[in-house]
């Protein structure tokens, strides 16, 4: 039900990400529904509603964030080693076009 | 039986993410014409509007803050609404509809109860709808006719009282209302002539009114028993959000029921005692059920109330009559299985909201039927809570009504209210199974896509049945229509994909688009079986409000000129009589002969007549005043157009002034732009 490619956290704009106490969740999820609701602004996109809408179901569903944050937790430390793979290989390639 | 296949669980892509902050600052629109609120209620109606940023009740022709939802036909073929209607209610049972809103959107075969209920005859369309036969009229109306023509007094009313031109409304619906009810009602709107903005939920609009000026974060429950509904809904309030969380609710329960109770018992009584069943004569009928209400609204007051009906009926040892009293315990007795039903929609809506009793600040009682003691005491002892009774039960929707009508107009700039879908919406898939594709309880608006394709080689069109509910099977569901995909190219089975978009808007009405993966042409959609009213059929009932409306207009018309021409004809003879001495001869015949003519008129009821001749005859009064304070010695010409004119001014006078009226409005209205 919920597409990967986005994170519920940048949709609420908290840059706390998994640490975002629940009343601050919340607190953003309604400054943003007072704004993005179709009531409030006709011409906004009716999707970022939406998106919003299940970005905030998600975070306050306490069982769905923490498996959530789980799997951000997870990504995270795949992209580093990843990175890390990347600087050996760059450092491999660097290694070999000098011979 | 569902002739395609799912292919994948759809999604819709969301692009343009926060291309939305940057227009939050919009100029607020002022407006000249009112929105108003309406509670279109199964018993009662009520309207109200935001002044001076706050809601308020408007009072309707006859000075009440609530109507009866009653529209009756007369012999004479004339259409009452209202109180008029309700009264003549018990000698013309069979042409007095109320309580129409139990059939509004239905299929005949979900109110099959409600139907006996009534003295007037329910009947079948040939769509296995509901309609309501009129014997004065000569002809069947739709449920949604009946309702357009109280949405059209209380309108009109509304109007009267605002001074205001008023054309869009928002309309409330029990929360529990699905599709087919919440698009009927909307339907009923516009035959009566009203841009329906928004259908909202009673128990919502409830808690809009109470919670507008609270500032503080509160988890509250309302509990909406009405005439012929019953809603829980929860809601969270703070910041200005209004959250709906869960609702739930019974669209066969209301006060009606507990009426019925009493009727019953007062029938079966007089049954063991004569052996004669009352409810078998439409006017008993009516009388009992009428003094079944005040029973019942009596004991919400009195340990015990009497029941008087002298002649109710005859027989052959003569008249019979009926003199009992009911006791409230007798009451609460009879009613311990309907107050039972109040129970489980609680239970399920706190289940729902995934909240303990413990959480809930505040219990709203809302609904005429809240009344009942033994109500009170259910709701109090379930959640071991005082209810709130801040709130009047009869007038709080509507005032919610106008809060949104006021937050859609621009009016209320700070609120927003976060409503939910009551029932699940799903399709049927093979084996007559209910795939829930969007759940109960989703924030409004919403919206879900699905991939279909077809389950034969070469097959052109699609049939999908969209259900309502949250039961297993569709045949225990609601089906809302099915709808059909035509033109799809043919192909071997399983190779189209068509991708079908339900939206369910901020109304919580359904709409559904198809379009073809393969080529991004958009489907055609048919939608048959469903139980509200073709569109067409919509339009010929319009233009048939609108034809009515001009009858009346008419008809209105032609009584107050008639009203004017006699009060002009008795002025102008009285000034005759009064300063008769003054007025030159001549004049003086002139005027008698003008008086003569548009009595000549009135007589034969001809309004141009009436309005031509009294334009004349105006004309020589305001001589005859010219003249009169001309024998004063006084500026001729000033006489006429000066306060001079005393009697005969009188009818043509006020329209004068109501002229006047207009342009000092607006004066004030430039002025404060």
């Amino acid at each position: 039900m919920w597409c990967e490619d986005k994170n519920p956290y940048e949709i609420l704009g908290l840059p706390r990400g998994p640490d975002t106490p629940e009343q601050e969740i919340r607190k953003a999820y309604r400054t943003l529904a007072l704004r993005q609701h179709p009531d409030k602004n006709p011409e906004a996109d009716p999707a970022a509603f939406l998106l919003l809408n299940k970005a905030y179901e998600l975070l306050s569903d306490k069982d769905a964030r923490l498996a959530f944050d789980d799997l951000l937790r997870a990504k995270a430390q795949r992209e580093e080693r990843l990175s890390h793979h990347s600087e050996k290989r760059r450092r491999m390639m660097e290694e070999l076009e000098v011979k | 039986m569902a002739d395609y296949r799912r292919v994948t669980p759809g999604r819709s892509q969301p692009r343009n993410l926060f291309s939305v902050g940057a227009s939050r600052m919009r100029a607020v629109n002022i407006r000249c014409e009112k929105v108003v609120g309406i509670d279109l209620g199964t018993t009662n109606s009520a309207v109200a509007a935001m002044e001076g940023g706050k809601p308020t009740i408007v009072t309707n022709a006859e000075g009440s803050r609530t109507t009866p939802s009653v529209v009756a036909f007369t012999k004479a073929g004339d259409r009452l609404v209202g109180q008029i209607a309700k009264r003549q209610g018990v000698v013309n049972p069979e042409n007095t509809f109320f309580s129409v809103k139990r059939f509004i959107g239905r299929r005949m075969d979900e109110v099959k109860e409600e139907s006996k209920q009534v003295p007037y005859q329910v009947v079948q369309d040939p769509n296995g709808n509901v309609k309501l036969d009129c014997p004065n009229a000569g002809r069947q109306f739709a449920a949604e006719e009946i309702s357009a023509q109280v949405l059209r007094k209380l309108i009109d009313d509304a109007s009267k009282f605002l001074n205001d031109k008023v054309d869009k409304a928002v309309i409330t619906v029990p929360a529990y209302f699905n599709d087919s009810q919440r698009q009927a009602t909307k339907d009923s709107g516009k035959i009566a002539g009203v841009e329906v903005l928004r259908i909202i939920n009673e128990p919502t609009a409830a808690a809009l009114a109470y919670g507008l000026d609270k500032k503080a974060n509160e988890t509250i429950l309302v509990f909406d028993l009405g005439g012929g509904t019953f809603d829980v809904s929860i809601l969270e309030v703070g910041d200005g959000v209004f959250e709906v969380l869960s609702t739930s609710g019974d669209t066969h329960l209301g006060g009606d029921d507990f009426d019925k109770r009493i009727v019953d018992l007062l029938a079966n009584e007089f049954q063991q005692a004569e052996s004669m069943d009352l409810r078998n004569d439409r006017q008993a009928l009516q009388r009992l059920t009428e003094a079944a209400e005040k029973a019942k609204i009596e004991l919400s007051t009195l340990p015990q109330t009497s029941v008087n009906l002298p002649f109710i009926t005859a027989t052959a040892d003569g008249p019979k009559h009926i003199d009992t009293n009911i006791t409230k315990a007798k009451f609460e007795d009879i009613c311990s299985d309907l107050l039972d039903r109040c129970r489980r929609p609680v239970e399920q809506a706190l289940k729902d909201a995934k909240l303990s009793l413990s959480e809930i600040d505040e219990v709203i009682l809302v609904g005429g039927s809240s009344r009942i003691p033994a109500v009170r005491d259910l709701v109090q002892s379930m959640t071991q809570k005082e209810p709130n009774v801040s709130v009047n039960p009869d007038e709080v929707v509507a005032l919610g009504a106008a809060v949104q009508a006021g937050v859609l107009a621009g009016e209320v700039s700070d609120i927003v209210l976060l409503d939910v879908t009551p029932l699940s919406l799903g399709l049927e898939t093979l084996g007559g199974v209910n795939t829930k594709l969007i759940t109960r309880n989703t924030t409004l608006p919403t919206s879900k896509s699905e991939t279909f394709s077809t389950a034969a080689d070469g097959q052109t069109s699609v049939e999908i049945n969209v259900v309502q509910g949250e039961r297993e099977f569709v045949r225990d569901c609601k089906s809302l229509g099915t709808f059909r995909l035509d033109g799809i190219p043919p192909a071997p089975r399983g190779v189209p994909q068509v991708e079908v978009k339900f939206d369910i808007d901020a109304n919580g009405i359904l709409s559904v688009t198809a379009t073809d993966k393969g080529t991004g042409r958009q489907q055609d959609i048919k939608i048959t079986g469903a139980s509200t009213l073709p569109s067409d059929e919509v339009d010929a009932m319009v233009k048939e409000a609108e034809k009515f409306a001009d009858e009346d207009k008419a008809k209105r018309d032609s009584v107050d000129t008639k009203n004017q021409a006699d009060s002009m004809v008795y002025q102008t003879e009285k000034q005759l009589k009064e300063f008769g001495e003054k007025i030159p001869d001549d004049l003086k015949g002139k005027v008698e002969a003008s008086i003569k003519v548009l009595r000549e008129s009135i007589d034969k009821d001809d309004v141009e007549g009436m309005k031509a001749n009294m334009k004349k005859l105006q004309e020589e009064a305001m001589q005859m005043g010219a003249a009169m304070y001309g024998g004063q010695g006084g500026p001729a010409p000033g006489g006429p157009e000066g306060p001079g004119g005393p009697g005969p001014q009188g009818p043509g006078g006020a329209d004068g002034k109501g002229d006047d009226d207009d342009t000092v409005v607006d004066a004030e209205f430039k002025d404060a732009n």
